[in-house]
């Protein structure tokens, strides 16, 4: 066989989609099949350029026949319309044929899973994901407490606590979202804007209390409205079925901010800084001997006094290798007394450094530390406060540090695995005492199967540990199943 | 060379241009372009992206607007590996003088990387237009595109 004949052969087999060629017999054949066709398809398309000649022929007809009727109607009078018969005989009403004929129609949006509302550049979309959590725990958080749907590590019974509290299992779907989202260009920039409702709003276990997540609009580098906190690097949180995640992590804060975000190069790489004003809220542990009684459901003081808001600066770089940031906080904690003149305040800081590194593969790094004076509020959920009140009423600002490290491992492209790990710490002054957290860790462990982009199964091992200020501790086992159905 | 090694060239600068199956050596004495190795890269570099943001459909915690950003990001980047992919082509098809090889060989060639290429153009454009849904299809219609290729030569090979 010949070069010649070889080429012959391959040419066709270009146009056709894979198949395998077992014989040159066999392609040969194909070969004639093929010509024989060919000729058969030039003759269909000469027969459908002659007609295609032959309907512009009647269209040019009808617009010339259309615009001298139009010329020949009086002044303020609309042109006849002539009733269109269809092939079954009815007759469509002109002011109906207008409108089908106007009617924008709805199309695909500009970002995945939206349309354009028509007449609109606006993309929109909605969606979110039905959730359901079945926990089984080696001790229960004693009455109807949040800590038993996810991890609450300040709730973990400690000494005396711990008895008459046994294993638990409960059953929720409180994390299942709704989401709505718009996109639409404009020459001041992109205008985005989200809206995302979850049902965990209430801590009672049967009480499906929506609760607003995010609500936040942006256009360009502008955004307003709540979301994450501009000091969490959202990229960083480890894959946990466990909605509250690593105790090293910072808790996964969603405040109202105004934030400006601004991109820009470093040798070749791309880069942000972010810069936001955040809502500020002191929280205190108070002394009881310091008059102070007012406490929350985990035993802190929120006095509600702030003069400034909470000023955050982040800084972004984004190698093709994943993300670091570093992001820096100014936060001013007050405490004022009603009824009387005392008043205490005081400026503190904190720092956090988080990344998530590509490894091997789809394999992930997510890590994140942070330190700071005043990190309580963000640190670990609703553990630790940002100061305590002595006897006197003098307040003092709370050394917070902890970190995470979670390595997500893709066995396939269906199954995924997370290891993380966690711990944070606090420097309390040697007046606190009861039932405050001084430091804890976790371990979370989890096997998930998304055998499609819209489901996944999975069972998650969680073990934690709580050391509270009296070097008393607790801990928790703890076996998570969930379900997610994106829809 | 003979007429049969001449064949076995064309396959096997085509077969080095793909990743989606193993490589065979080309044979000695054949032109090393460079420009393989880039194709391969390009190929390489657009299944990853793809994973990525396929894998975006898991991520729980991060806003859809965040996701959407995230996926225009991974888009353009499509859009620069497929133009890549696109130009190793080009490349290869400037080497064919050099190959000594007749006109019919010559078109069977360009044909075969000319298709490939064609993919490729219309993966950037997609990428470009910010279309997510349609690239995984052209991205496996351009393995398929391969995979026929590879059978073909390996085929004749024999």
């Amino acid at each position: 066989m010949n070069v010649k004949k070889i080429a012959l052969i391959l040419l066709p087999a270009l146009i056709a989609t894979p198949f395998s060629i077992s014989a040159e017999e066999d392609l040969r054949t194909l070969i004639k099949a093929m010509s024989t066709r060919m000729t058969e398809l030039g003759k269909q398309v000469e027969q459908s350029n002659k007609h295609v000649a032959e309907l512009e022929a009647k269209l040019a007809k009808l617009e010339r026949e259309k615009a001298q009727t139009s010329a020949a109607a009086p002044s303020g009078q609309p042109a006849p319309v002539q009733t269109a018969t269809i092939a079954t005989g009815s007759v469509v009403a002109p002011a109906a044929e207008a409108q089908t004929k106007t009617a924008p129609a709805v199309t695909v949006g500009d970002a995945k899973g939206t349309f354009k509302i028509p007449g609109s550049d606006t993309s929109l979309g909605f969606g979110g994901y039905v959730k359901l959590d079945a926990n089984y725990s080696s001790i229960g958080m004693g009455g109807d407490k949040l800590g038993d749907q996810h991890l609450v590590v300040a709730q973990i019974p400690v000494g005396a606590n711990r008895l008459g509290e046994h294993s638990k299992a409960t059953f929720h779907a409180k994390e299942s979202r709704f989401w709505l989202k718009s996109f639409t260009p404009s020459g001041w920039g992109d205008i985005n804007t989200f809206l995302e409702l979850d049902l965990l709003g209430a801590a009672e276990i049967s009480n499906y209390t929506p609760r607003l997540r995010h609500a936040y609009g942006s256009i360009g580098n502008f955004l307003a409205g709540q979301t994450w906190t501009t000091f969490l690097n959202v990229a960083a949180i480890g894959d946990t079925l466990d909605s509250a995640g690593s105790v090293g992590a910072l808790v996964y804060l969603r405040q109202p901010q105004v934030r400006w975000t601004q991109p820009f190069n470093l040798a070749g790489t791309p880069m942000e800084f972010q810069a936001a004003l955040e809502t500020p809220k002191s929280r205190l542990w108070a002394d009881p001997l310091s008059g102070e009684t007012a406490r929350d459901a985990y035993g802190f003081n929120n006095p509600n006094d702030e003069r400034y808001p909470d000023f955050i600066a982040r800084l972004n770089y984004n190698p093709e290798w994943g993300s670091l940031s570093l992001a820096g906080m100014g936060r001013q904690i007050r405490y004022t007394r009603q009824a009387s003149v005392l008043q205490q305040e005081a400026w503190g800081g904190a720092v956090s450094l988080a990344g998530k590194i590509n490894t091997v593969g789809m394999d992930n790094l997510r890590f994140m530390l942070n330190y700071g004076n005043a990190i309580g509020r963000y640190a670990t959920f609703n553990t630790f406060g940002d100061a305590v009140l002595d006897a006197n009423g003098q307040l003092q600002l709370v050394k917070v540090y902890g970190g995470t490290l979670a390595y997500q491992h893709w066995w396939d492209k269906s199954w995924r695995s997370t290891l993380a790990y966690g711990f944070v710490s606090s420097d309390q002054p040697v007046f606190v005492g009861g039932e405050t957290t001084r430091r804890a860790q976790s371990v979370h462990a989890n096997l998930l199967w998304s055998p499609l982009s819209q489901a996944t199964i999975g069972l998650e091992y969680i073990y934690a540990l709580r050391e509270r200020t009296d070097n008393q501790s607790g801990d928790l086992h703890r076996v998570q199943f969930s379900t997610r159905f994106n829809f | 060379m003979t007429q049969l090694n001449l064949a076995l060239v064309i396959g096997a600068t085509l077969l080095s241009a793909c990743t989606a199956t193993s490589q065979p050596a080309a044979p000695a004495g054949l032109p090393d372009t460079g420009q393989p190795a880039l194709h391969a890269v390009s190929d390489a570099r657009l299944r990853e992206l793809m994973d990525q943001m396929n894998a975006l459909m898991f991520e729980r915690f991060m806003t859809q607007p965040e996701i959407d950003r995230e996926r225009r990001i991974h888009a353009q980047k499509m859009a620069d590996a497929a133009e890549k992919l696109g130009s190793a082509i080009d490349a290869i098809l400037s080497r064919l003088p050099a190959l000594n090889l007749n006109q019919d060989e010559q078109l069977t060639f360009r044909a075969l990387a000319g298709k490939l290429g064609e993919q490729a153009h219309a993966l950037n454009a997609q990428a470009k237009l910010n279309h997510i849904d349609n690239i995984e299809p052209m991205l496996d219609q351009m393995t398929a595109t391969c995979s026929s290729c590879h059978t073909l030569f390996r085929k004749f090979g024999n």
